[in-house]
């Protein structure tokens, strides 16, 4: 692409029209917004905001458009930080550090590196997509189904790092999110697996219903129990913004969170959730003092917040290139170029440079505009802590009533939610982590489809995994993850003993 | 309220060029509302948004549109034939709730015979695409490869209770082809596994995959169109081959409740059919990628009806759905 500088000169004069830079403002300051409100995500969003698109010009209505999707990613950290509330699905993993710095009065430089984080992560995935969307859009083409479903496998391997004290209640919660993955039509023969005859399960148990539940109804529910005092205020709220220490300790998850969020976002199904994940049991993994994650490590909310948005960037590539939404925010965003008869393929760039270059100059002056807005607003979101719980509790509640309503327009995903707030309150008491079961139900519903196609392909034969070079790269760094840790520590005994036997 | 509607009433019998207020029967007075089985931005969304502003003008009511997706549809054909039957809500349908999720899920909570039929507006005809690179470059050398590579082939469908599917299997049944299914969860996966080449060939609505035809990365096999379609000249149509009996396209229509009054219905199919005689709506429907197909009541019930034991019958073949 050496095209790339003048053509982003180009994009820029799109993209600062007075129109397109109001299109811009409202998705990311609407994106923000619904980032933190509990429950209403970007896919309701955007399907809700959908219909205005009709009137504006295809450019801005995508500019429009994916400033929600990136904007809520922004946004999502917040409620995580402040109330372990994610505000949205992306933002999940937040809540383990997130919510242990606010409480150590750290609220301040946990909202600020998120925003900092979001927005490197945001500018360096837009230069991305600039400079290496077209090869890197060809490379995701060779991730099929085996590729996919040995990537979940090393997904998998993960959920140890996101136990707490328990090692076997984590795995239990992941099987638990398995089971809940098989609800539904079975995707190979549509026959139905456990739902009882109603139409609500046939789609499966939702994702949002779930979260919303196990960490927003829950939280609520433990808070009634603690009565009225409020915990958080005991510790003095320290700085609004990371310091020289706590940047130093940020700046490698950043960076890794942003490649790893990049790549993982152009790939089919994978989202801008488990990049999280991933960039969470990373950063755990390297860490010189794993033990300091969970009690409010600052690299927990750094790397994970990066990650998600970067994979936004990274998501666009399949789109803008090729045509092909890789997850359901694209679907959506696909949905608004067709509705103006535009067809995102490997021809936009030619017949519609103004919309592909105008989106991604657009993505640029989002992130600015989301940085101006969100450093402010840290100092409000501070104060919210002062709120009594008798005021934001209930107000909490009904958000993600109204949230979990609007993603289907089904009550029964209300009741759904207020199940699964009843079993997390539950889980909490018991000291079970839901962070293993949500992780394991993302991964659970694509591994089965993925794993079935795969052998639907090859007619049965496992050994597809092995011939096929990206899969089996995946499957060995998987048995390796779970294999070393118990290995290495033996080895090192038997060398060490070797040595000593030697030198005597 | 009522004063209010009949205000927008009649601002919108003012500017549209249906007929004069004074014409209007008792229905429709108030507010419509179009109820849409999927999320906002697929085709049957599209279609609703394509023609709900002449429809609106034709009837001389606003008319509102409601996304309600779940279960394939299933979710909002269950709500219409609950609503009341007063021609108040419509739903805006496509095959997918009306004659595949009733075949292959028995004891669904709805029949086809619950909803009476307003008409067809449009159709996304069935596409078969294989990658440029491909050993075979039209339908004849793609049928002698398979043959001779029998069982060695997979196809990409956007999913088992999808067009994109039985669409397939028709085809394959009247060729007696022998190719593995692999479904994909929706249209934009199916298009990375043809893409990425890790399956032979897909099966999916023309409209999605209009780009990669006409950029030269994939290429069309055949269409499950009535006549080739103006946008593809070069595309043969599988009734052309002799196979009319084998074309499935994902068609977009309109219901009511099957107890709706005779006259609501009429007056609602009149509306549809004025609407879709419009050049502004036949452009639009042309930018989307789908082709003007208007059919009035009497044939969508034909259609439903013959679908329904087509889809019934290859469901029952592979042994889709509840047991």
């Amino acid at each position: 692409m050496d095209l790339a500088l003048p053509a982003i000169g180009y994009g820029f004069s799109i993209g600062l029209q007075p129109l397109n830079v109001l299109a811009c403002f409202v998705g990311v300051f609407v994106g923000t917004l619904i980032g933190v409100l509990p429950g209403i995500g970007p896919v309701a969003t955007m399907s809700i905001l959908f219909p205005v698109t009709y009137a504006m010009t295809p450019t801005a209505s995508i500019i429009m458009m994916a400033g929600i999707y990136y904007g809520a990613m922004y946004g999502g950290s917040t409620t995580s930080i402040l109330a372990n509330i994610p505000g949205e699905a992306a933002s999940v993993v937040t809540c383990l550090d997130g919510y242990q710095m606010a409480r150590q009065g750290l609220a301040g430089p946990a909202l600020g590196i998120a925003a900092f984080g979001s927005f490197i992560a945001g500018t360096a995935s837009v230069l991305g997509i600039m400079l290496l969307g077209p090869p890197l859009a060809a490379f995701a083409l060779r991730f099929g189904p085996p590729e996919i479903f040995a990537l979940l496998m090393l997904g998998f391997t993960m959920v140890t790092y996101l136990a707490g004290a328990s090692k076997l209640k984590a795995v239990a919660m992941a099987l638990v999110g398995l089971l809940l993955a098989t609800v539904g039509l079975d995707p190979m023969t549509a026959t139905p697996r456990f739902t009882y005859g109603t139409i609500t399960l046939m789609d499966g148990v939702g994702l949002v219903p779930i979260i919303m539940g196990l960490f927003g109804i829950a939280e609520v529910l433990l808070n009634i129990e603690r009565g009225v005092h409020q915990e958080i205020f005991n510790a003095p709220i320290q700085g609004l913004l990371p310091n020289r220490a706590q940047w130093r300790a940020s700046a490698g998850p950043i960076a890794r969170g942003s490649v790893l969020g990049f790549v993982l976002g152009i790939l089919p199904g994978i989202g801008s959730i488990i990049p999280t994940f991933l960039s969470y049991a990373l950063e755990k993994r390297i860490a010189r003092h794993p033990e300091r994650f969970g009690h409010g490590a600052i690299e927990g909310v750094a790397g994970p917040e990066s990650a998600n948005n970067a994979a936004t960037g990274g998501s666009m590539i399949p789109l803008l290139t090729l045509g092909i939404p890789p997850n359901v925010v694209m679907a959506v965003l696909l949905g608004a170029f067709l509705v103006h008869g535009i067809q995102p393929g490997p021809l936009l760039v030619k017949e519609h440079p103004e919309i592909f270059w105008g989106v991604i100059a657009s993505m640029y002056i989002g992130n600015v505009m989301l940085l101006v807005l969100n450093l402010p607003l840290i100092g409000i979101w501070v104060q919210l802590l002062k709120v009594p719980y008798r005021v934001l509790f209930p107000l909490i509640l009904l958000f993600c009533i109204i949230g979990v309503y609007t993603v289907s327009t089904n009550v029964w995903d209300i009741v759904i939610m207020l199940a699964f707030g009843a079993v997390g309150y539950l889980m909490k008491k018991f000291d079970y982590e839901p962070m293993p079961l949500v992780l394991a139900y993302v991964l659970g519903r694509l591994a089965e489809e993925s794993i079935r196609q795969t052998l639907l392909v090859s007619r049965g034969s496992a050994a597809i995994f092995l011939e096929r070079p990206i899969a089996a790269a995946f499957l060995g760094t998987a048995a390796a993850v779970v294999v070393l840790p118990i290995v290495l520590p033996r080895v090192r005994t038997t060398i060490g003993k070797l040595a000593t036997i030697k030198e005597s | 309220m009522k004063q209010l509607v009949i205000v927008i009433a009649t601002v919108f019998s003012l500017v549209s060029p249906g007929p004069p207020v004074s014409a209007q029967p008792t229905y429709p007075n108030r507010p419509i509302e179009v109820i849409i089985p999927f999320p906002p931005g697929g085709p049957a969304d599209t279609a609703a948004r394509i023609i709900q502003p002449r429809l609106s003008a034709a009837l001389g009511v606003p008319i509102v549109l409601i996304n309600k997706a779940g279960g394939g549809g299933a979710l909002a054909a269950d709500y219409v034939a609950k609503s009341k039957p007063d021609g108040y809500t419509v739903f805006a349908a496509t095959n997918a709730p009306l004659t595949i999720v009733t075949a292959t899920q028995p004891d669904v909570s709805y029949r086809p015979a619950d909803f009476a039929a307003i008409g067809i507006s449009m159709t996304d005809v069935s596409v078969f695409v294989g990658k440029a690179a491909s050993p075979w470059k039209t339908l004849d050398e793609f049928v002698e490869y398979t043959r001779k590579n029998p069982g060695k082939l997979s196809y990409g469908s956007a999913g088992l209770g999808t067009v994109s599917f039985f669409a397939f299997e028709l085809f394959k049944n009247a060729y007696g082809l022998d190719i593995t299914h692999v479904p994909f969860q929706g249209g934009g996966p199916v298009k990375n596994a043809i893409m990425g080449g890790h399956v032979t060939i897909a099966s999916s609505g023309l409209n999605s995959f209009a780009p990669l035809i006409k950029s030269g990365d994939l290429i069309a096999l055949a269409t499950s169109a009535p006549k080739r379609v103006p946008a593809f000249p070069d595309v043969p149509t599988l009734a052309e081959k002799g196979f009319p009996d084998a074309s499935l396209n994902i068609w977009m229509a309109l219901f009511v409740p099957v107890k709706t009054p005779r006259e609501a219905v009429d007056r609602l199919s009149q509306a549809l059919e004025q609407t879709m005689k419009e050049p502004a709506v036949a452009t639009a429907v042309d930018k989307a990628g789908m082709v003007v197909d208007y059919r009035g009541p009497a044939a969508t019930a034909k259609l439903v009806e013959t679908e329904y034991e087509a889809v019934k019958k290859v469901a029952t073949r592979l042994g889709i759905g509840k047991k």
